[in-house]
């Protein structure tokens, strides 16, 4: 960890300079920042209660869409690989979740976003332009109308790697 | 030789500040957020040490649950030049995969928000390894540790997706000397309706990965940078990356393009990145007067 090891240097030095109060020396102390990515899961993409036989769709712009958020070093290239389920369980049985709809923008906001489109498992790159980037996911279910009662459950993975590394 | 006592007061300062800007963006997260810093992204262990260490933070304010694990894979190009990263689950005997060799400790673990945690990672290299350089990946995967809350209503349907985060990091060992290098081959160019398309096939010299930048400027009859762009580049075999620079504003006419890469390399450990010469390519491209 570059930047933490340097840190952990600079405040050692000043530790140091402390100790020794009788003599007089100086020395420069210096620390490179570097901005390793950090992926958050902000906000799972919650359906809520639907109705049998209902399709529901969240929006990517709605308040219970799934959210992501990153940073990174400025200017850095990351690529994303999004694993999307397909099917929602609740022990035995199974919904379909079959609509995505992806997009990312700088800051963390719905408006001006771009679309991403994503294949699971398929890694679709941007930039760290300035620093940060938010996802935020939308999607659609389909309950049958026979749909069994319960609390049916999936996961979404983001997965980031810088690409010039 | 030494800057004087309030210059370097302000320089430490400074660089505290730095630090001190990085914070706001890791620390605050919701409080169901899953999170993990990971750092430093790369690791590179040798015959000499074959010991490494990452760090893992927790910023959010729920325990996470992680995983790690290897994987073979490097950074290569689509056809269409976008840049991406391949990952090879069980690759065959004649890829340089680490993968196999490398081993972190801990592999499981549960991270309180707010706590940190080193993992130590150990190749154990099998007898009689060729001397080389050998890629691997670190997948540390991160997931709500706490029981979600019980749905409201126990009689409907409800839905409910659970995120997941995973961060990848490169972890190359070397098996002796290495040394690296870079061959820009022949570039190409052409106009597109909106754009002015580049694309630069790298090919890798030597026995290790090349790390480092390319800049690319667009210069037109003058001489004048018109635009540029900086990619940081990971050459591990060959690649073809496509850079694009919009048409919007400029003049018909031909312009020059100047591709250069170097190994200059902030953002990376500089005792473990591997220094070659500076690597330098032109071609040209014409905007027609009209349509094209």
């Amino acid at each position: 960890m570059t930047s933490s090891r340097h840190l952990v240097a600079a405040l050692a030095l000043f530790g140091a300079a402390g100790a020794v109060q009788g003599q007089s020396a100086t020395i420069a102390a210096t620390a490179t920042v570097v901005t390793p990515i950090t992926v958050t899961g902000s906000a799972p993409l919650a359906f809520g209660n639907v109705f049998q036989g209902v399709n529901k769709t969240i929006a990517f712009s709605d308040a219970t869409s799934g959210r992501f958020s990153l940073t990174g070093y400025l200017n850095s290239q990351v690529a994303m690989t999004f694993t999307l389920p397909t099917t929602l369980t609740s022990g035995a049985n199974t919904m379909p979740i079959n609509t995505y709809d992806v997009r990312v923008n700088g800051t963390n906001s719905t408006t001006g976003t771009t679309a991403l489109t994503v294949t699971s498992g398929t890694p679709v790159n941007s930039n760290f332009v300035a620093g940060t980037l938010f996802v935020f996911v939308g999607g659609r279910v389909q309950p049958a109308a026979a749909q069994a009662q319960g609390t049916y459950t999936a996961t979404i993975v983001l997965a980031a790697a810088y690409t010039g590394l | 030789m030494f800057p004087a006592p309030s210059t370097r007061a302000a320089h430490v300062l400074l660089r505290l500040r730095q630090i001190g800007a990085l914070l706001p963006l890791v620390l605050p997260a919701p409080a169901f957020a899953q999170a993990i810093l990971v750092a430093p992204q790369s690791v590179v262990m040798s015959s000499r040490d074959r010991t490494g260490t990452v760090e893992l933070y927790n910023p959010s304010s729920r325990a996470a649950e992680i995983t790690i694990r290897a994987v073979y894979g490097h950074p290569t190009t689509t056809p269409d030049g976008d840049l991406t990263l391949a990952i090879v689950e069980q690759p065959d005997s004649t890829e340089p995969s680490a993968a196999g060799f490398v081993d972190a400790f801990p592999r499981r673990l549960v991270l309180q928000p707010n706590q940190r945690q080193t993992v130590r990672l150990l190749a154990r290299p099998p007898a009689g390894l060729a001397e080389g350089e050998y890629w691997a990946r670190l997948v540390i995967a991160a997931r709500d540790a706490e029981a979600p809350a019980p749905p409201t209503d126990s009689t409907g349907v409800t839905i409910g997706l659970t995120l997941e985060v995973r961060t990848i990091i490169a972890v190359n060992y070397r098996n002796g000397a290495q040394r690296t290098g870079v061959q820009l081959g022949e570039l190409s160019a052409s106009a597109t309706s909106d754009s002015l398309v580049l694309r630069a096939p790298m090919q890798r010299t030597g026995t290790a990965a090349w790390i480092g930048l390319t800049s690319v400027k667009l210069l037109d009859a003058s001489g004048a940078v018109v635009a540029s762009q900086t990619m940081q580049t990971a050459v591990y075999q060959s690649i073809s990356p496509r850079f694009t620079f919009a048409r919007r504003g400029l003049a018909p006419g031909q312009y020059r393009i100047a591709v250069d890469m170097t190994t200059d390399r902030p953002d990376v450990t500089q005792s473990t990145l591997l220094r070659a010469p500076p690597q330098h390519a032109e071609t040209t491209v014409t905007i027609p007067s009209s349509g094209g």
